[in-house]
């Protein structure tokens, strides 16, 4: 489903600001933390079971790539975006 | 105005060529303005087809419909309220998938709605077929194929809008699975029912709004207390069910059902990837990879800045002449007005004023013509990015870098345009931030100020000062920015998303269009306020006139050397009578000055400037670079009694005049750079933002450059400059 269950963001679940570069990942779910702006993140188009791939990931904002269109987005929405 | 037999709205996701489309259909026959109290650009052409002339509106570029941003707002207002015949979807077809959450939300508002498949002739390289035949047989809805750039379909698409099968509103239902479906049927029963606001919102569409949180629309049932107060208990106790058995809100179960709905569709053989050319590195891809790479990007940046930035004021150079030059010729006819105080008004008020503004429109031009380049090509969106993880540890956004350059961040920029740029912001209180701070730049009209203190008092040093007041500059916009931030403007940095778009080759129209829309609101607008400004400075200056007995020694003086002067006839004798009337004449103006409004103002303030060590004369310079800074140097010169001629050597004669040292320049130097913006900038901030704000970086501006520059008098006074 959408919303990540309680397990999914234990210790040790990767999300989008662990990506490296050029490395290509599903995501699973969003976590509940950012509130109103993952719909911002839905209306883009990073929902679960989206293909994602990490561009550039090298301290800054994270720069993917997602349903065939680069998006920019700062580390804290990144947080929130749980993928395997 | 031209009487259109049916308005048309161009919707979709920014990006997608949607403005590119505009202008095509639309051509010159376009007008800007903003929606009222906000500063979304509002634009609206006509174009003329078989049946008749139609009236296209360019909605704002949106991802979806929500309450959470002005441009979705605005799009959503529009379409309720406005109620046009139909929309045209612009869809990116290289990303059929996501443009269609939008689509989805339009079709279930229920307008009659327009795919046009914009940049169809990317596809084939991207290894993406679309049947778009199927498309509008599974949606109901007619597609067209399109090339924006080339003006490929455009007016079919508009056709195919104005002729669409469906001429009334239908709201499309989609399920929303076991949880949600329920609940929003007896939701929309209760809606429809009582029939409130039956006439702008279909009722289900209300309902899906109230269970997706919206505000506005809740805010609307307020007006109903009994129906409010029985769609929040049904929406609470489902977002409570949501919460227990799936652990998520109904708002974003909505999203995935709508995701769902979508790929259903293009599932059907609408969609077909050949995947061995996904993935393939495209030319956006090659140039990203040296435009913002880690090491070369941030250099290319800066060089490009630089060059845009040095463009704009070399160009600008020329045709800035050729206005000024205009002026001082419309001066000069006014000067064969009889003298009096029409004169004075129409040259020192009228010609002076709405000249000083009216020379900076060449610049504007060129730099909006830049910034637009910069813009519509897509390179704008990769500054953000990198930037942004430098000027985020200061509250900032990645896009605020632009705003700070073109306000003077490379000396002799303007805060007027820079001010304006700032509308490329869309986090709120970043471009606030951004906002309030861009006019500490060291912009233009502060230049000569800083030139004649460094000439007078560190004659050496002259560059070394330019590139510290530079520093400086952007020192205090950045603290200054990381102050208001952590306080008035306090807040966690808004988490952003934002799309890059591939690399594209602007079009020359869509080039001049927007260059023009610009300077014409700047020519328009700032041309009128600055009128009234200029009057009113000039009255200051002016009003109260020195009474009869304090002048008439002058006068009498005067015209006795008048006199001597037509009976003398010795070439040497003559130079001393000539210059001894000058000195006259500017002494009398200096009494004059004191008189006036804003010489008594000047005076009435000394014993607080007395800290930061100005006296009454250069108070008289700071009040009229309020107006423009332009006027600090000249109202300096006169308020010395030297005429603008002897300006060259006035850094000699204010180096030697009492009361003034080291400490009192490197003073008045760090509170030119910092207080309140010039009346213009002023003005554009309150139309960026509010008046309030206007008004509070006057106040706040002021304050913080007049404590440095107190800070440093007190700091060099003790040190003995």
């Amino acid at each position: 489903m959408f919303f990540c269950k309680t397990k999914d963001t234990a210790d040790g679940v990767r999300t989008l600001n662990d990506l490296k570069d050029g490395e290509k990942a599903v995501v699973r779910c969003l976590s509940r933390s950012q509130g109103c702006h993952l719909s911002k993140l839905t209306a883009m188009g990073i929902t679960p079971g989206t293909e994602i791939e990490m561009l550039s990931n090298s301290g800054g904002p994270l720069l993917v790539l997602v349903r065939s269109s680069r998006l920019c987005l700062c580390r804290s929405l990144g947080q929130a975006v749980v993928v395997e | 105005m031209t009487e259109a037999i049916a308005t048309i709205a161009l919707a979709g996701n920014p990006n997608a060529g949607k403005t590119t489309l505009f202008n095509a259909l639309t051509g010159s026959r376009q007008h800007v303005g903003n929606y009222p109290g906000i500063t979304v650009e509002k634009k609206e052409g006509f174009v003329d087809m078989p049946s008749g002339a139609v009236r296209v509106i360019d909605l704002p570029g949106t991802y979806s419909m929500t309450a959470y941003s002005q441009e979705e707002l605005v799009a959503r207002d529009f379409l309720v309220k406005e109620r046009p015949q139909g929309i045209i979807n612009v869809i990116d077809a290289t990303s059929l998938e996501r443009n269609l959450y939008l689509t989805v939300q339009f079709l279930e508002l229920g307008i009659p709605v327009t795919l046009a498949l914009n940049m169809v002739d990317a596809l084939e390289s991207k290894g993406i077929r679309i049947d778009s035949d199927r498309l509008a047989d599974l949606m109901r809805l007619p597609v067209v194929r399109t090339v924006a750039r080339s003006g490929l379909g455009v007016r079919e698409a508009l056709q195919a809008a104005l002729t669409h099968p469906r001429k009334s509103w239908e709201p499309l239902s989609i399920s929303y699975g076991p949880d949600l479906d329920p609940v929003l049927g007896e939701m929309t029963k209760l809606i429809s029912g009582t029939g409130f606001l039956a006439d702008t919102y279909p009722p289900r569409w209300l309902a899906l709004k109230f269970l997706e949180n919206d505000l506005v629309v809740r805010q609307l049932f307020e007006a109903d207390y009994e129906l409010h107060r029985r769609l929040r208990d049904m929406a609470d106790e489902v977002a409570r069910h949501c919460e227990k058995t799936l652990k998520t809100q109904p708002e974003f179960l909505i999203a995935d059902y709508r995701y769902g709905y979508i790929s259903s569709i293009l599932r059907q053989g609408v969609l077909t990837v050949m995947p061995d050319l996904q993935g393939r590195a495209d030319l956006s891809d090659k140039i990203d990879a040296v435009l913002t790479h880690q090491v070369a990007g941030p250099a290319i940046m800066l060089a490009i800045l630089y060059g845009l930035f040095s463009v704009t004021f070399t160009l600008g150079e020329v045709p800035m002449g050729w206005v000024e030059a205009a002026f001082a010729r419309l001066a000069e006819l006014a000067g064969k007005m009889p003298p009096g105080l029409t004169r004075s008004l129409v040259i020192d008020g009228i010609i002076a004023g709405v000249g000083g503004v009216l020379g900076f429109v060449p610049l504007i031009l060129i730099m909006f013509l830049g910034i637009t380049f910069l813009e519509d090509s897509g390179y704008m969106a990769r500054m953000a990015y990198m930037l942004d993880r430098v000027f985020r540890i200061f509250g900032l956004h990645g896009s605020s870098v632009v705003p700070f350059i073109i306000s003077g961040g490379i000396p002799g920029g303007c805060a007027v345009p820079g001010v304006m740029a700032a509308r490329t912001l869309r986090s709120p209180k970043e471009k606030l931030a951004t906002l309030l701070t861009a006019p500490f730049m060291a912009c233009g009209a502060k230049v000569p100020v800083f030139i004649l203190l460094a000439a007078a008092f560190f004659p050496e040093h002259g560059a070394r000062v330019m590139f510290l007041i530079t520093l400086a500059g952007w020192a205090a916009a950045l603290v200054a920015a990381k102050m208001m931030r952590s306080t008035i403007i306090r807040g966690p940095s808004t988490p952003f998303v934002m799309e890059l778009p591939p690399y594209r080759m602007p079009t020359a129209m869509g080039l001049v269009l927007h260059t023009w829309e610009r300077g014409w609101q700047y020519i328009r607008k700032a041309g009128t306020v600055i009128l009234a400004i200029a009057v009113l400075i000039w009255a200051m200056m002016t009003f109260p006139g020195l009474p009869q007995e304090k002048a008439a020694p002058y006068e009498a003086e005067m015209s006795g050397i008048r006199e001597q002067l037509q009976a003398e006839t010795g070439e040497a004798a003559r130079g001393e009578l000539e210059a001894s009337l000058a000195a006259l004449e500017l002494r009398l103006k200096e009494e004059a000055l004191t008189h006036s409004l804003a010489g008594r103002l000047g005076q009435a303030i000394e014993p607080v400037t007395a800290w930061a060590g100005f006296d009454w004369r250069t108070n008289i310079a700071l009040l009229g670079g309020i107006a423009a800074k332009e006027v600090i140097v000249s109202t300096l010169a006169t308020a010395h009694s030297l005429s603008d001629a002897e300006n060259s050597d006035f850094a000699g004669r204010i180096a030697s005049a009492p009361g003034w040292n080291t400490s009192v320049a490197v003073s008045l130097m760090i509170f030119v750079l910092l207080y309140s913006p010039c009346f213009v900038t002023v003005v554009a901030i309150a139309r960026e933002a509010s008046w309030g704000w206007a008004a509070f970086s006057v106040v706040f501006n002021t304050a913080f450059a007049f404590a440095l520059a107190t800070a440093t008098y007190q700091l060099g006074m003790s040190l003995g400059w």
